[in-house]
């Protein structure tokens, strides 16, 4: 069962989606799903749809959101992708995905309210968190982008940069890609590339186009032992980020609430290898876990 | 001069046990006419969504009421795309004209985008509709579809693969699909049905006999900014790529494109 809420949250308008449980009523437990960067609310290929429904069908109250200028959501949007990126990755989309969790918080009395998302809206999550940690009690993370996007477009004028660079300089950054796995030999090959990693100073592993506010949330809401599923593209660049992370910031012990699945032949987006189905499964399997 | 803000209302309408997702932007002041927009198919969907939202608003601030949709299976829509066909999505674009609008007060338009063109001119063909604007259609649904396995195709290309899982050819993915009964495409899995239903559904261009409006659009794409077509062109040029594509712009420039719609509309 399915149901349209409109909240006007701050003088601005924000259009959900409810999945009831199908006993009726709302749940102790809810989920929050956030827009899949800017698409609209029920995700490539209906993602986020099917990821609520799994969640309904557990007896968790699903909540999926437009937030303002988004889907059906009336608001101001930047004119292009790279300026809605920006934004997201800056974390000033959070305030406004803070206060629909609140608003979610405010419907039925939920008890435990797990938040997340593809993409964009884990990265949201996750400064929804950073700034009001008691507002989140899990975190469903899928393809979290734990680094600026802006810096990876614009590495047509760091090549050129490059060029101009010094012989040693350059050796630098030819060691700094191969110890990341940025690099076109070490990224496909996990054990060479942990191997590699564990010899990279925790300044290389965090350097580059790392997005640090939103590892350091990362890191902390795992420290504060907050449950968290995170499921990647294997092999992928958010995969590898994610590693280079844990790496240089998990203190001994704080991995121990993080469930990972890596989904193998797929997209960021999850539409190829019939990842979508894998991603659902993976859910169910965590929410079933958070009893 | 700014478009007033209109209200809008998402809704569902109940349709034997099933739930189909509506939005009614509700025109500025009294209606002029109910325009019904059919959306375009899979992930066009979601990638033309933020542009069909705007469209509507632009013709809510014009003075029409306008209703967009979901087909079932899609969207906010509830049921399973893998079980869905052509014919379910026609018969829905019927269902919610009849339960959203009351045509015996208001004169009803129709658009379609791409596939939703093709919805569009099937109702219009079946004598719904006072009059038909279309984005773009694809002559049938099966060339639709063989283009999007193309697109398919291209992009498991680009993907490293073994030699094993490389793809063999757009012929390769139809076999698959009738053998297995299902073939996944952009995240969506394709059921037989959508194979078997696609060359029914054809772009019908009214007859001269028909003294209805219609206006066939056809957008060409245009890198920079787009130039404005000549009076009664039926060729209008939007930014490369276009807006049911993936590109680098959310709002692209399409004020050429909504004012030819308009003056149509309101012709």
């Amino acid at each position: 069962m399915r149901q349209i809420l409109c909240p006007s949250l701050a003088g601005r308008r924000y259009v959900m989606t409810r999945h009831l449980p199908a006993r009726g009523g709302c749940s102790d437990r809810a989920l929050a799903l956030f827009n899949n960067g800017q698409v609209p609310r029920d995700g490539h290929a209906g993602l986020a749809v099917q990821l609520a429904t799994v969640a309904a069908r557990q007896g968790i109250t699903t909540y999926r959101i437009d937030l303002p200028g988004l889907g059906d959501a009336p608001g101001p949007l930047p004119v292009r992708v790279d300026l809605f990126w920006q934004q997201n990755e800056t974390g000033q989309q959070a305030a406004a995905a803070a206060l629909a969790l609140d608003y979610i918080r405010s419907q039925c009395q939920h008890s435990r309210l797990f938040a997340g998302g593809l993409c964009g809206a884990a990265n949201n999550a996750l400064f929804c968190y950073a700034d009001k940690p008691e507002l989140i009690d899990g975190l469903l993370l899928i393809e979290p982008q734990f680094f600026f996007t802006q810096i990876a477009t614009a590495s047509g004028t760091s090549e050129l940069r490059a060029s101009r660079l010094s012989a040693s300089a350059r050796l630098r950054q030819r060691w700094s890609r191969l110890l990341t796995a940025e690099n076109r030999y070490t990224r496909p090959r996990p054990r060479v590339r942990r191997a590699l990693m564990a010899l990279a100073p925790k300044r290389v592993l965090l350097g580059g186009s790392t997005n640090l506010p939103l590892a350091h949330a990362y890191a902390a809401a795992c420290r504060n032992q907050v449950p968290i599923l995170c499921i990647v593209e294997g092999n992928g660049r958010r995969a590898i980020h994610l590693e280079r992370i844990e790496r240089a910031l998990h203190t001994p012990g704080a991995g121990r609430w993080v469930d990972k699945t890596e989904l193998l032949e797929t997209n960021h987006v999850l539409t190829e290898g019939g990842a979508i189905e894998q991603c659902c499964g993976a859910v169910a399997d965590w929410l079933s876990a958070q009893g | 001069m700014p478009v007033p803000p209109a209200a809008e209302i998402p809704d569902f309408l109940a349709i034997g046990g099933r739930q189909l997702y509506y939005v009614r932007h509700c025109a500025a002041g009294r209606a002029r006419a109910h325009i019904l927009c059919c959306p375009p198919f899979g992930l066009e969907r979601t990638l033309a969504y933020t542009t069909l939202v705007r469209f509507a608003r632009y013709l809510a601030g014009h003075g029409f009421e306008v209703i967009r949709f979901d087909y079932r299976g899609t969207g906010e829509s509830d049921g399973r795309f893998e079980s869905c066909g052509f014919h379910d999505w026609q018969q829905d674009a019927v269902d919610v004209l009849h339960g959203t609008i009351d045509a015996s007060t208001s004169k009803i338009l129709l658009f379609g985008l791409r596939f939703g063109g093709l919805i569009a001119s099937r109702l219009f063909e079946r004598g719904l509709g006072a009059g038909l604007l279309v984005w773009q259609a694809p002559p049938d649904a099966r060339s639709m579809l063989l283009e999007l396995l193309l697109r398919k195709l291209a992009a498991s290309a680009l993907r490293p693969r073994t030699a094993a899982q490389a793809p063999q050819g757009r012929q390769a993915y139809i076999d698959q699909w009738l053998r297995e009964g299902a073939l996944e495409v952009d995240g969506l899995r394709w059921g037989k049905a959508l194979w078997r239903e696609s060359l029914d559904l054809r772009l019908v261009t009214p007859s001269a006999a028909d003294p209805r409006p219609a206006c066939m659009l056809q957008l060409r794409r245009q890198r920079g900014r787009p130039s404005a077509a000549p009076a009664g062109s039926e060729t209008v040029t939007i930014p490369y790529p276009a807006f049911w594509d993936y590109g680098q712009e959310i709002l692209p420039d399409l004020q050429h494109l909504f004012e030819r719609s308009l003056r149509f509309l309101e012709s």
